[in-house]
């Protein structure tokens, strides 16, 4: 069987089973959530961008780019696969600017972090492990069967969490 | 249409940063054709020619009538490369990363090359525009660049135009690439604004 490589971009999200990797590149004040079941195995992947879909001014707008409505979405997708007792793993949502960013969007990336903390909160989804905050931009990988999140930064360290 | 228009605004502005290069190296400085292209916002990630490694960026949001994002962005080596040139006379290690003469120095360039870009355009279309701040970052160019989506939160397209810059007669190309995202508002003021100069 070939091995499944998925990359997905701001406001994508990709489902993975069995074996293979999700990846997403260019998280900076984004915030990549992984949830997954290690039974089942069965992961999602979600890059998001905003804490709050009440924010949208358009009617129309791209619910995988808000922490709520994409973690509502990417939940039911996994549910409706067959996964239960999802897990979660979250990386980003750093501060990559310190002066050049617009006032609503400064401390996006902590507002993102919060966003999906509280919602995964309420979902009863524990949070296994993190990698937030900071001022580096991130490449998240996260690998099936063995349900590794490997982190690398400018400093071409990697981590796995 | 609104790409020639685009292109036509891009040209001219670009011939205005790469001689504000050139002056400020003392070197002849070649650019490229600009490219204009409409994308999809998840495109912005995957753009830049360094998207996967660690490039010097001077980032700034621009202001005025036309609004937007700018971004200088080059790969560390050039970085280094450039920073010599304007400061012959160092003779220490001039790592943009952790020399704060050398790292100031280069976003020095980027505010240079970007102001002169966006003077360009505004003096060829009568409107008022400036970079708000600038900011040097040393990161992923994706990452970076990915942080201009915060300036199209709700659109799902946006033009983007970009212009290479070389350094010339320098064997290993020393190459700097300048983006350009007007926003929507953008686009459709700066449109405007040419077709009224025509009539």
């Amino acid at each position: 069987m070939n091995e499944q490589r998925e990359t997905i971009s701001i406001g994508e999200w990709k489902v993975l089973s069995r074996s293979g990797t999700l990846r997403t590149c260019g998280l900076g004040s984004c915030v990549c959530v992984v949830l997954y079941d290690d039974t089942y195995v069965h992961a999602g992947m979600v890059h998001i961008m905003l804490p709050d879909s009440n924010q949208a001014r358009k009617t129309a707008f791209n619910p995988w780019r808000y922490a709520d409505t994409a973690l509502t979405l990417l939940h039911r997708e996994l549910v409706n696969q067959g996964a239960s007792n999802l897990q979660a793993k979250i990386a980003g949502g750093a501060q990559m600017f310190r002066h050049a960013m617009r006032q609503e969007y400064m401390q996006i990336g902590k507002r993102n972090v919060e966003a999906v903390t509280l919602w995964l909160e309420d979902a009863h989804i524990p949070v296994v492990a993190k990698d937030v905050g900071g001022a580096c931009g991130r490449t998240v990988e996260f690998t099936l069967p063995t349900f590794t999140m490997h982190v690398r930064t400018a400093s071409k360290t990697i981590k796995q969490i | 249409m609104e790409k020639d228009l685009l292109k036509e605004v891009a040209n001219i502005s670009t011939g205005f940063a790469a001689t504000a290069l050139s002056t400020l190296l003392q070197r002849q400085v070649a650019m490229n054709v600009p490219e204009i292209a409409l994308h999809a916002m998840e495109d912005l990630p995957r753009l830049s020619a360094y998207h996967q490694e660690v490039c010097a960026t001077v980032h700034a949001p621009i202001a005025g009538d036309v609004e937007g994002t700018m971004f200088f962005l080059t790969s560390m080596d050039t970085a280094v490369r450039l920073v010599k040139m304007v400061l012959p006379n160092v003779e220490s290690d001039l790592d943009v990363h952790t020399y704060p003469l050398a790292s100031s120095a280069f976003q020095e360039i980027g505010n240079i090359v970007i102001g002169s870009y966006v003077t360009a355009i505004g003096s060829l279309t009568s409107l008022t525009l400036y970079p708000l701040v600038t900011e040097l970052t040393i990161d992923i160019g994706s990452a970076v660049l990915a942080e201009a989506t915060y300036q199209l939160v709700e659109v799902d397209q946006f033009f983007l135009m970009e212009t290479s810059m070389k350094v010339k007669n320098e064997e290993e190309g020393m190459e700097g690439f300048l983006l350009f995202i007007p926003n929507e508002r953008a686009v459709a003021v700066l449109k405007r604004a040419l077709e009224r100069d025509r009539t």
